[in-house]
């Protein structure tokens, strides 16, 4: 455990030190927010959209910061630290799951500032709503980051993750309800949004903050989705780093 | 003595490459020992094995009597890794990265802060403690990657080629904290190509070439193994072809020999009085002298001797 707390405390240090990434981060979420939201919620008419658009630029966030620390552990096999890692008087079972807790924790310790700006402007604020709402970023970013270690822990080469990092943000993005409700899409894009866990975690936030009417996804069906897909994440990078990896 | 490591019938591919060709090898608790070898000779592959970090493709390989592939992380309890490469991560201080690396290697508290400030102090870092690790030089990047097991101070202490890039004072100071390791009661393994760090430093040395171990000993061992006492180097005005090789062999008669390019060495007894002798026989087949030299044998003569090539 003592271990585990190390990798995720020096994780966090690095992300406070990369002083350049949070503040551009947090600028181009802030023009999502107050340029791009309010100007698309005068186009799209439909019942409130802003509030159901700020819940789908919440979740963007962090799935980014999540997808970025479980980045690191690929950028780490581009620096060599992986080697480094790998000799140190830990399990890899140990490391693999400290940098999958890392994701869920810088992405979950990042969003707070945006989240508590979205619930003032939903006028939804209220402490409960905070300690359900991290809870469930902290399980999703968790399985996100899970995700992008055993991509990166699998095909190692930096330009063919690259490519299938790309493809995968952008499909798990714009095939799920982040930006609008399965009702608007046609069907065969419906069924892979209902099965995409952004979908999920996105419309059971919106229940949270927005409450009744404003999912695709029930939530005793989403929150099962996370869940699952959080362990299902941890114990499939752990199972790789175990049997396959080697540090070159 | 105890054996630290027992390699036995090591082998390893990297795909269709085999980098190691059964190996076999001890390693005695309290040595400092040296795989010497050119680049490419399969001296990290080696310590990377013995770190768990890869994978043997077959043999055992046991570190204090644990198998590396059976139980890796009580292996990597007992071990430290200083890489060829430093390894930092770029926005962590000097001190970030040694106190992190002690912090993870267990070490806490008073005896981690004054193991750091005193080999900070004996390698020069102490000025650069503040410093990120990216703005340093090569040199002061590899001290740092020394540091980190100079600090942790392991049973098994491996330095992957440990002064690459340090300054000569530097050297002196790594070699010294070495030893002081070692005097301890740790176990030293270290890879060079650097024949004088080998000899300075190690207790035994094995010589490993395309993957094998040629040949392994104490320097002064290694060295009687070329026959002859002295070594008669000779530098030609052009390259011989085989006949006058021939030619020359039957005219010198001495056999032992290698010649490469324009460079002949001679493995010979009483070199002062043979080298009038070589010359006059060489002069009087037609073969054109540049330069001679004659030397007591060094580590690179050994290497030389046994692959035919040479570690400079």
């Amino acid at each position: 455990m003592r271990n585990i707390l190390l990798i995720i405390s020096r994780d966090l240090s690095k992300l406070i030190k990369e002083k350049f990434f949070l503040v551009m981060r947090y600028i181009s979420t802030l023009i999502q927010i107050f340029v791009y939201g309010v100007i698309i919620s005068k186009i799209i008419t439909f019942k409130n959209f802003y509030n159901y658009y700020l819940v789908g630029i919440y979740v963007i966030l962090v799935f980014y910061v999540a997808l970025n620390a479980g980045y690191d552990v690929l950028d780490e096999i581009r620096m060599g630290m992986l080697e480094y890692y790998l000799s140190l008087p830990i399990s890899r079972g140990e490391y693999i799951v400290a940098k999958s807790i890392s994701g869920g924790v810088l992405s979950t310790v990042y969003s707070i500032p945006i989240l508590a700006l979205i619930l003032l402007l939903s006028n939804a604020f209220s402490p409960l709503k905070i300690i359900e709402i991290l809870t469930l970023t902290f399980i999703f970013a968790l399985s996100m980051s899970g995700i992008i270690i055993i991509i990166s822990l699998q095909i190692k080469s930096p330009n063919i993750s690259d490519i299938i990092y790309g493809v995968l943000v952008t499909l798990l993005l714009k095939l799920s309800t982040v930006y609008y409700p399965t009702a608007v899409m046609p069907s065969f894009y419906k069924y892979p949004a209902l099965i995409n866990p952004v979908s999920h975690i996105t419309d059971l936030l919106r229940y949270i903050i927005l409450g009744e009417g404003s999912y695709s996804i029930p939530p005793e069906i989403a929150f099962p989705a996370i869940l699952f897909l959080a362990m299902a994440s941890i114990t499939f990078t752990t199972i790789i780093m175990e049997r396959k990896v080697e540090g070159r | 003595m105890k054996v630290a490591v027992e390699i036995n019938n090591l082998s390893k591919y990297y795909g269709s490459f085999q980098a190691l060709k059964s190996l076999t090898l001890n390693i005695y608790e309290g040595e400092i020992f040296g795989l010497l070898g050119p680049n490419g000779a399969g001296k990290t592959t080696t310590l990377l094995i013995l770190a768990t970090v890869i994978k043997p493709s077959s043999g055992n390989v046991k570190v204090m009597g644990i198998d590396v592939t059976k139980e890796p992380l009580k292996v990597r309890k007992n071990i430290g890794f200083s890489f060829q490469e430093p390894k930092a991560l770029r926005v962590d201080t000097v001190l970030d990265v040694l106190r992190w690396h002690g912090k993870i290697c267990g070490l806490r508290g008073i005896e981690l802060e004054e193991n750091i400030r005193r080999i900070m102090a004996n390698l020069g870092l102490a000025k650069y403690s503040g410093k990120m690790f990216m703005h340093l030089s090569g040199g002061l990047k590899k001290k740092v990657e020394v540091a980190k097991i100079l600090i942790q101070k392991p049973k098994i202490a491996i330095f992957d080629e440990p002064t690459a890039q340090v300054d000569v004072i530097g050297k002196h100071a790594i070699w010294n904290l070495i030893r002081e390791l070692r005097d301890e009661g740790s176990t030293i393994i270290i890879a060079t190509n650097d024949m004088n760090e080998a000899e300075m430093l190690c207790d035994r040395i094995a010589i490993i070439h395309n993957g094998v171990i040629i040949v392994e000993g104490k320097p002064e061992e290694l060295k009687d193994k070329i026959p002859s006492g002295d070594i008669l180097e000779i530098e030609l005005e052009r390259n011989l072809t085989r006949k006058e090789i021939g030619l020359m062999v039957e005219k010198i008669g001495i056999s032992n020999f290698k010649a490469t390019g324009r460079n002949i060495i001679f493995y010979i007894n009483r070199g002062e009085e043979m080298l009038p002798i070589i010359m006059e026989k060489m002069n009087s087949i037609g073969i054109k002298i540049k330069r001679t030299m004659i030397k007591e044998p060094t580590l690179d003569d050994v290497f030389f001797y046994f692959t035919g090539r040479t570690l400079r």
